[in-house]
């Protein structure tokens, strides 16, 4: 996306934004369907439970829709929602257990957590060995990531899972820079401890 | 890097998960050893395995799915507003009520006789629960106990219109009414 496409999508929202806090309830649909995916995606990478990420995706837009008057328009609206996700999915860790622990999946040999799409099948091309390491690797580093603390998830996933930018992540979280890279270094730390016996 | 030469396990994740926006630093050795190029590429199509599965997992899903996940939504968000209108609606009195507000001296007048009517009648039956406001009344009499037999019509309204002026309630009921 452009600036002037980026300008000319700011101006549209905020209009909407004004008609919704006017009272027309239903001009928020819009917010919805743009953005539910992109809610959706994040919040699942953080929680790997669908039944979950669906429900706390929903409350996420509720959240924001009686938050709204509150919205002061100093960022992005897509920025502010992501940080009310942050903090629904800190609520959600906060209250209940992950339903899916990827302990007990290690557990299970057969299942190897959400099914691959084409594009990221390792049978493509890859040794077994290979393949066997990957998805070895790839339940540990998702291991890892639910030990984390909800911040530091959030930070982790937004950095390499969603590739923002420090800058972002610092305007989506509010924390400083310093403490960002803090929370990434300790996430990295995490994941290394539960690789060191691949070496 | 540790004394075998091969890159550490911290500088192997830096290498896939660097804590910066800039790409870390390629240590020298990485470009001449296979096995920990290998390690690396290992880590890297894990993550790369693990993120596509995330997003394929939710890109994946039918537009059934994200049209139900707009109905469910909205339904929640309409269900919210409520909670939030200001008490402009809010009714203390239900409607067929109001009109009494509107014309307080007819209601204040059918007060009053509704209160002389039932005092008369709790009077008159022995052992059935009495009114507060009658209960002054019934003190009044007693303390001025009249002859059980002579006790006419007319000491006994006079007896309710003494314990009416004593009561608080007199201050509310228009004199016409007395």
């Amino acid at each position: 996306m452009n600036g002037d496409e980026r300008t000319a999508k700011l101006e549209r929202e905020s209009e909407i934004l004004a008609r919704v806090v006017a009272g027309d309830v239903d001009a928020f649909e819009y917010f919805v369907i743009t953005y539910q995916k992109r809610i959706t995606r994040f919040v699942y990478t953080l929680l790997r439970d669908s039944a979950d990420a669906d429900g706390v995706a929903q409350d996420v837009f509720v959240k924001a829709f009686r938050a709204l008057p509150e919205f002061k328009g100093q960022s992005a609206f897509e920025t502010w929602l992501t940080r009310i996700a942050i903090n629904a999915v800190r609520d959600h860790i906060r209250r209940r257990k992950p339903v899916v622990s990827f302990s007990e999946l290690r557990a299970n040999e057969d299942d190897d957590g959400p099914e691959l799409p084409a594009a990221f099948d390792p049978a493509d091309g890859t040794s077994p060995e290979r393949d066997l390491l990957s998805r070895d690797i790839r339940r540990r580093i998702a291991d890892a990531l639910v030990t984390l603390s909800p911040r530091q998830r959030s930070v982790f996933v937004m950095k390499h899972y969603e590739e923002k930018s420090i800058a972002e992540i610092v305007e989506a979280t509010g924390l400083d820079e310093g403490t960002i890279k803090s929370h990434l270094f300790r996430a990295a730390r995490k994941l290394r401890e539960r690789l060191e016996d691949l070496r | 890097m540790n004394i075998t030469g091969h890159l550490t396990s911290d500088e192997i994740v830096e290498r896939v998960f660097p804590g910066d926006d800039r790409p870390a630093a390629v240590p020298e050795h990485l470009a001449t050893c296979v096995a920990c190029q290998e390690r690396v590429a290992t880590l890297h199509d894990a993550w790369l395995l693990d993120r596509g599965a995330v997003s394929g997992a939710v890109d994946d899903l039918p537009a059934a799915f994200w049209e139900a996940q707009v109905v469910a939504t909205m339904e929640a968000v309409r269900a919210s507003v409520p909670e939030e209108t200001p008490a402009a609606d809010v009714r203390v009195f239900p409607a067929r009520l109001r009109g009494i507000l509107r014309h307080p001296m007819i209601a204040l007048s059918s007060l009053a006789a509704a209160l002389l009517l039932m005092g008369g009648l709790s009077l008159l039956r022995p052992g059935s629960t009495v009114p507060a406001i009658q209960t002054a009344a019934m003190d009044s009499m007693e303390r001025t106990p009249a002859p059980v037999n002579d006790a006419s019509d007319d000491e006994l309204l006079v007896s309710i219109d003494r314990a009416l002026e004593d009561s608080s309630l007199a201050g509310f009921i228009p004199e016409e009414t007395l």
